[in-house]
């Protein structure tokens, strides 16, 4: 009898040891491709990475040397152009969710944001590009900066929304009490409260669009020079990626390689000052 | 807001004298009659009628899903359609059974937040409003010197004494207090006792409690409901010593409950 217990003992530490093992391997596994990608970027990039890359223009076809920097401005232009379009919509659509409209609609609201969240990005090229590409009559950055904040919104909408939700509902009545008008209520309170979930969100989602290609092949196009108005065609660093990593060109696949590391670099800050911002104050309860 | 439960003590305070060089305060704050509150098909309150209520305050900033009857405050009906419900809640001053001071504020924002939001811009009016709020809250000396610290860095009992504040900071008519002092110690529940005790010289306050001792300690006038209906109402001491309702002595002498 006792002896059969301890056995039983035996084989429930060693279960108890496998399991926690096979969740330790699979955490590795999740966290390996992100070492291995950062890793070869750094082997195979970080030798172009000089001061050349961020301040020079790509060199003219065949020649050796130039940089980007054309496109990581017209990057930070895109992801303007983009927030512009983004940030407003997906924020006070998921205020709406959150705050207003009936379940009934709010429900389909959010099942058709869980659908545009899922559309493949290129499908978003290929609608601007029939919208605005074909009927302006060119690509340009502003084409290129809605295709990438037509994406931003579900995004940013789901995340606020969520948010927004976990504000304890005492606050919306401590603020109503006190006489304050809803709309109030909302921009100071309640918005307030969730405002680090919010810009979280935000970032993430410039994050995301910040890596994009496909959506804008056929919109923003890509630019060797300067791009001097946001009605031409503007380079972007994801796009100059993919160019010079199709070339049949050694030094412009060097210089895809370094372009993919400081791509990698920034999206990498981003995520560290989002958890910058949401570790903070003990107060934020979101 | 959730459902009152079935058995629900509210009390009535009201000033003992009107405060001196002040109009005579008006008889009756709420005047209730034939009120019945539904949140959903759940009936909560069942055709009260009572001369100062706090059920009808469940009904103005509950869920409620249909309301039959009329309550007065101080003579407006509060469910005619011409009337703000930000205006009423205006005049109507609310303290929560959880504290909830605001989490992104200091506790100096926390006070005067409701005159901010209400469009008052006059920081040497506010910063008045500010003091004389925390100490009517009995607070000001525990915090003046912590006014930038977050509100949410007081102790329970202050964070509630906190709410008493910022309620006060806008001048309401009337005080209503959900069970105020549920989710506290006994020390900090005295405190607030005591705090109801020196308000209700200026204030007419009505309370929700479940706490029998407690009805008894602080309240002048007390309504019993039961089911969501009022079994009886009158002076405390009546209703603790000599009670009309078979319902309200087994309630009060611990029967059930």
């Amino acid at each position: 009898m006792y002896s059969e217990r301890a056995h039983n003992h035996t084989w429930r530490k060693i279960k108890s040891a496998l399991a926690s093992g096979i969740a330790f391997v699979s955490a590795l596994l999740v966290i390996a491709p992100l070492g291995l990608v950062f890793f070869h970027l750094l082997v195979n990039g970080a030798g172009s990475v000089n001061w050349d890359f961020f301040t020079k223009l790509p060199a003219p076809v065949g020649a050796v040397g130039g940089g980007m920097v054309n496109a990581i401005f017209g990057s930070l232009e895109l992801l303007a152009l983009a927030g512009a379009i983004g940030i407003p919509v997906g924020v006070l659509g998921g205020v709406y969710l959150a705050e207003y409209g009936s379940t009934r609609i709010n429900s389909i609201l959010r099942f058709l944001a869980d659908v545009l969240n899922g559309v493949p990005s290129i499908t978003w090229g290929v609608v601007v590009y029939g919208l605005v590409v074909l009927r302006f009559k060119g690509f340009s950055a502003y084409a290129g900066g809605l295709a990438l904040g037509l994406i931003m919104i579900p995004l940013i909408l789901r995340t606020t929304e969520e948010v927004i939700l976990l504000v304890p509902n005492g606050y919306r009545e401590a603020a109503l009490a006190l006489g304050v008008a809803r709309w109030k209520t909302i921009v100071h309170i309640v918005m307030k409260t969730a405002s680090k979930g919010i810009i979280t969100g935000i970032l993430l989602a410039l994050a995301r669009v910040g890596g994009e290609t496909a959506p804008l092949l056929f919109t923003a196009f890509g630019n060797r020079f300067w791009n001097h108005s946001l009605s031409q065609p503007i380079a972007a660093l994801p796009l100059q990626i993919f160019t010079y990593a199709i070339s049949p060109y050694d030094d412009w696949h060097r210089q895809a390689w370094a372009g993919a590391l400081v791509l990698v670099t920034g999206v990498f800050c981003v995520n560290v000052l989002v958890r910058f911002l949401t570790r903070g104050r003990a107060a934020s309860v979101v | 807001m959730e459902t009152p439960e079935p058995s629900v003590m509210e009390r009535v305070e009201r000033p003992a004298q009107p405060p001196p060089s002040a109009e005579p305060a008006p008889p009756l704050t709420f005047q209730v009659k034939n009120l019945s509150i539904w949140y959903g098909d759940k009936r909560a309150i069942d055709d009260a009628t009572l001369d100062i209520s706090s059920n009808a305050v469940t009904a103005i900033i509950g869920p409620k899903t249909r309301v039959e009857g009329t309550v007065l405050l101080q003579g407006e009906d509060l469910y005619s359609s011409t009337v703000d419900p930000a205006i009423v809640r205006r005049r109507v001053g609310m303290v929560f059974q959880k504290s909830n001071p605001f989490p992104t504020m200091t506790i100096g924002e926390n006070v005067v937040i409701g005159l901010r939001l209400n469009g008052v811009r006059n920081q040497k009016l506010l910063n008045e409003r500010l003091e004389k709020s925390l100490r009517m809250a009995a607070l000001w000396d525990e915090v003046k010197d912590d006014l930038n610290k977050p509100g949410t860095s007081l102790s329970g009992g202050q964070q509630q004494r906190l709410c008493i504040a910022r309620a006060l900071a806008v001048q309401p008519e009337v005080l209503l207090m959900d069970e105020p002092c549920s989710a506290l110690d006994p020390i900090a529940t005295a405190k607030i006792e005591e705090l109801i005790y020196e308000l209700k010289t200026q204030y007419t306050i009505v309370t929700v409690t479940h706490n029998m001792q407690q009805a008894g300690r602080i309240s002048d006038y007390t309504a019993f409901f039961y089911l969501g209906k009022l079994i009886e109402f009158g002076p405390t001491t009546k209703i603790f010593t000599n009670p009309s309702e078979r319902q309200t002595e087994d309630y009060i002498t611990g029967r059930f409950g």
